[in-house]
């Protein structure tokens, strides 16, 4: 008995040992979170494969199923625009001072075009097509005050300015989905969907490396850069863009896992860790990629030669038009066409529920993004209240060094077999969207059927065998 | 019981509900109205700064030859110690062809002769032989023909005879007109055949003779440019009553004689060769000439002559004119001062028939010092000429149909002078788009100037109606190319090159200013170092480059 009260004791101190180890203050906001919070959406799943619905079938409506939309920065708009009086003034000096070595843009949307679930026993079975946005868009503070100042301001004026360490992913694909989730006993669950991804269109810098130098007395650029730019867009063939090349367009596959599991430590804690979005596409159509030829040759652009841009006392129309090819030569950038892959922001999350009562549960959230060169980790706490078994409501608190008030709100509810929820990832920041550095609105539509009993597995009470003495 | 206790209860949770459900959208609604005030970008106060981006525009090097681009100039010539000269050519000129000035007329001939004819029994004959010498004329009295190749040409011939015979064959021959080809002389063969006894037997024919060439036989006999028609009568002896002495005439022509070639001595024609050239280096002159250096301009005249005579020219006219400057006209003489232009080219001799002789002639000892301080636009030109000047009627010419003379006239201008306020304009169309971003712009001039000359440019933009609107330099006195510094005679070498560099800074005011201009006037002065003579050397070069550093204009709204 003393050595399994000793075992349940150790579980929940590593658990929470755990999150309070990770919950370090270099968190950032993430989306998605608060759908851990309300338990009857059978789209909670999203989060984590291992979630099982509370219902024998559920199906979304087509397109309004699961609509989000989110944008998570590491500036707020007033490290922007400094406000004096009625008056908004654009200082650079207060802008730079605000901004980060490295500031972030995150903008992602989603929607889901289909979905559907059903149980079978204890296996959870599920279906799911869904279109992705995620632009990711890293501009370094150097990058920013060169665009300010200029390389022909005296602060740049004959120095060496580094412009490396900018990044841009810009993906859109289409995700097609099959889901299953196991309840393996009465206190564990297990889950994964394994995802065919759809590439659609994919902007993305492998190496964004750029040092100029100008001289103060000719303005002779020295350039040393190290670029590599892919892209699969439709159009980069240089035809006009169809709506069928963004639906047909399967030239462009790739593959990725979502990995679930949940543990019901005691009747008071639960918890959970996924693993989502591990995977990859390889673009392979409509490619256009910019590198650097030589990425160990400094390049000096000293100015056109006018003698290939004027012939027989006229000028070279054809030669003036084709300048910036000429200064992209110039550079030593060239352009051709090559294959590449590129990784799915993949995330982690791990939580931890706390049942106060039966109808009142606290949340802990970790999680983070991984980004090609980049970790986007946050941390959440929420509050469920299960008015009733058709009723969630949820506030929550989530925390980011560039901005620790974030509050959260989201309702779910059931109206007979229709259910809508409504997520709202930081309620504040409609009153104060000069001071938010994130927001996420996700809503949907489904209709369920058949309760099936609530996700939370009631654990036994301990035998006096097991109680801690 | 219990239900009336619960009932309260789950009104106040109903209440709760409903307060929450009702806050959660009311927060999308005040957010709304929040966003749109705290995102009123009107609001935005025009920033007092502006990012300046430096870009490097023009980086170019130039040589003599990159101001030269134009057709007018032949070449830039390099001399053997490396300075440089400006060639300027006129465009190749040409004569008549030769068989629009030489005409062989119309020949024609009429000759009669008596003639005895003894008794001819029946099958006996008798031949009667007669010669009527020609003399062909083809220009002044003094030719001599030697030979005459046709292409084209024909002989008429017409006679009558009383010959009362039955049968008699006249043989006509020309001994001097000769088949090209076989070589055979021209024979007729004609009937005079009398059997009714008609008191007239006639004949007329037409020969072409484009087959044929004259040889003349000049040396031998006591009259040039004669052929001898031989007639020959053979008569058939018959019972027809003797009538003799009979008569016997010949008349006709050659007429349409055009030659493929001539050869002899041909005497005098003329021939006129008038034409222009443009000394582009002037075009734009507006004022102010330069004086050039002791033997600095050659006159050279290039002719080619397939034509086998010598050709003496002299000039109708050759004179310099400039618009702008005064006297607006020099008269040119190349010849020496009190002289008159003239020059004589010699054409291929017999044996090089077929062959151009190609005569350079040069002609330092000219005025054209005098004419360049006038800065000349243009030469005007009239040469004629005049074959056979010495009259040597021994002489052996020869002319081919559609030879001509050609001329092509040229000056040679060593880069060796002295410049003193010479200034050129020019006009050329202007629009400048996309510049209202532009705050502010500096342009930097940094200009290495390899060449001994000074340049003070400026640029005026006006409007539709030429009216200025601003200029590019607004200190008259800038000087954006320092000439480089010369060493004496007699290389007056540029000893190194000139430095300068220059900012012009264009306000947001100057730029709104310049972008209703419809044309821009460029101006520039140019004056040698110093303004002392000078010489250009292959090995001199300008370097300019033309940076910009430009004040991006932050719009707020």
């Amino acid at each position: 008995m003393k050595a399994k009260i000793t075992r349940n004791t150790i579980i929940k101190l590593i658990v929470i040992i755990l999150f309070l180890g990770i919950a370090t203050p270099v968190v950032l906001a993430q989306a998605d979170r608060s759908m851990y919070f309300l338990p009857i959406l059978p789209n909670a799943r999203i989060v984590n494969p291992a979630i099982y619905p509370q219902y024998n079938f559920y199906i979304g409506v087509p397109f309004l199923s699961s609509v989000k939309t989110g944008i998570e920065n590491t500036f707020i708009y007033e490290d922007i625009f400094q406000k004096r009086g009625d008056s908004l003034y654009l200082d650079r000096e207060y802008l730079l001072s605000n901004l980060e070595d490295k500031n972030t843009v995150n903008l992602n949307f989603s929607e889901e075009i289909l979905t559907f679930g059903f149980k079978a026993r204890k296996n959870y079975f599920h279906f799911r097509i869904a279109d992705i946005i995620n632009s990711n868009v890293t501009i370094t503070k150097d990058l920013l005050r060169f665009g300010l100042y200029g390389n022909g301001s005296d602060y740049y004026m004959g120095k060496t300015i580094n412009l490396s360490g900018n990044a841009v992913n810009l993906t859109y694909y289409r995700e097609f989905s099959l889901g299953f989730t196991r309840q393996i006993n009465p206190k564990i669950n297990a889950g994964i969907n394994l995802k065919y991804l759809q590439g659609i269109a994919n902007a993305y810098t492998k190496n964004l490396d750029v040092t100029i130098e100008t001289d103060p007395n000719d303005f002779t650029i020295t350039a040393k850069s190290n670029i590599v730019l892919h892209s699969s867009l439709p159009g980069n063939d240089g035809n006009d863009i169809k709506p069928l090349d963004v639906f047909t367009n399967t030239g462009n596959s790739g593959f990725a896992i979502d990995l679930g599991g949940s543990y019901v430590i005691d009747e008071k804690f639960t918890a959970s860790a996924s693993l989502l979005n591990l995977g990859s596409i390889n673009w392979k159509e409509n490619l256009k990629t910019y590198k650097t030829e030589n990425p160990s040759e400094s390049f000096v652009f000293d100015g056109f030669d006018l003698n290939d841009f004027i012939s027989d006392k006229e000028i070279n129309q054809e030669k003036i038009t084709s300048i910036l090819d000429s200064i992209k030569d110039e550079l030593g950038i060239i352009e051709v066409k090559e294959s590449y892959r590129s990784k799915t922001p993949s995330t982690m999350i791990l939580n931890l529920d706390y049942n106060l009562t039966q109808k009142d549960q606290f949340g802990f959230i970790f999680g983070s993004q991984f980004l090609e060169k980049e970790v986007w980790p946050t941390v959440s706490l929420g509050y469920t209240r299960k008015f009733n078994r058709n009723l969630n409501l949820m506030l929550s608190y989530s925390a980011s060094p560039q901005n620790y008030f974030n509050l959260g709100v989201g309702v779910a509810a059931n109206l007979g077999p229709l259910q809508f929820y409504l997520i709202n990832e930081n309620f504040t920041a409609p009153f104060m969207l000069s001071k938010a550095s994130f927001y996420v609105l996700r809503f949907g539509v489904s209709l369920v059927f058949g309760k099936n009993g609530p996700t939370q597995i009631k654990v036994d009470e301990p035998t006096p065998e097991q109680a801690v003495p | 019981m219990k239900k009336n206790h619960l009932t309260p209860l789950l009104k106040i949770k109903s209440f709760y509900s409903l307060a929450l459900l009702a806050a959660v959208i009311s927060l999308f609604v005040v957010s709304c109205n929040k966003f749109s005030e705290d995102f009123d970008f009107n609001k935005v106060v025009v920033p007092d700064w502006n990012p300046e981006f430096a870009i490097p525009m023009v980086n170019s090097t130039f040589v003599l030859a990159d101001f030269f681009g134009d057709s007018g100039i032949q070449y830039i010539k390099t001399n053997p110690d490396n300075s440089l000269s400006l060639v300027y050519t006129s465009t190749e000129m040409f004569s008549q062809r030769v068989e629009d000035f030489v005409n062989i007329p119309t020949q024609s001939f009429n000759y009669q002769s008596p003639f005895i004819v003894p008794p001819l029994p029946q099958g006996t004959s008798f031949e009667v032989s007669l010669e009527f010498p020609i003399q062909l004329m083809a220009g002044s009295p003094d030719q001599r023909l030697d030979s005459l190749i046709l292409k084209n040409g024909s002989l008429h011939i017409a006679g009558q005879t009383n010959l009362n015979r039955d049968v008699t064959e006249l043989t006509v021959k020309i001994p001097e007109i000769i088949h090209k080809t076989t070589g055979e002389p021209l024979i007729m063969l004609i009937s005079l055949n009398n059997p009714n006894q008609q008191s007239n037997v006639t004949y007329d024919l037409n020969v072409p003779i484009g087959d044929y060439k004259f040889i003349f036989d000049n040396i031998g006999a006591s009259t040039k440019n004669q052929i001898t028609i031989q007639c020959s009568l053979r008569i058939e002896g018959d019972d027809n009553p003797d009538l003799s002495p009979y008569n016997f005439s010949i008349n006709g022509s050659f007429s349409n004689l055009d030659f493929k070639f001539l050869f002899g001595y041909l005497g005098t024609y003329n021939v006129s060769l008038s034409d222009s050239l443009s000394i582009s280096l002037f075009d734009k002159t507006i004022g102010g000439g330069i004086e050039i250096g002791q033997d600095a301009v050659d006159l050279f005249v290039e002719i080619k002559n397939p034509i086998g005579m010598t050709i003496a020219f002299g000039t109708e006219y050759f004179y310099a004119t400039s618009k702008v400057n005064t006297p607006n006209k020099v008269d040119i003489n190349f010849i020496g001062t009190g002289n008159q232009n003239s020059f004589q080219v010699d054409g291929p001799d017999i044996t090089q028939v077929g062959e151009i002789i190609e005569t350079h002639l040069d002609f330092g000892d000219n005025n054209f010092s005098e004419a360049f301080n006038i800065a000349p636009e243009n030469l005007y030109y009239k040469f004629v000429g005049e074959s056979n000047p010495d009259g040597d009627s021994l002489a052996s010419n020869f002319v081919t149909d559609t030879s001509r003379i050609s001329m092509t006239v040229g000056i040679e201008l060593k880069l060796f002078t002295a410049i003193k306020e010479f200034k050129i304009q020019d006009t050329l169309d202007f629009t400048l788009n996309d510049v209202q971003q532009i705050e502010n712009l500096l342009v930097r001039i940094n200009a290495t100037n390899g060449f001994p000359l000074n340049a003070n440019v400026q640029l005026y933009f006006v409007n539709s109606n030429f009216t200025v609107l601003d200029s590019l330099i607004t200190d008259p006195n800038l000087t954006i190319l320092p000439g480089a510094p010369v060493s004496g005679a007699p290389d007056y070498r540029v000893t190194e090159p000139a430095h300068k560099m220059t900012d012009i800074i264009l306000t947001s005011e100057r730029i709104h200013l310049i972008l209703d201009a419809k044309k821009m006037i460029v101006r520039a002065g140019l004056s040698t170092t110093n303004e002392q003579l000078i010489k250009i050397y292959s090995d001199y070069s300008l370097q300019i480059q033309i940076g910009t550093i430009a004040g991006i204009k932050i719009k707020t709204n």
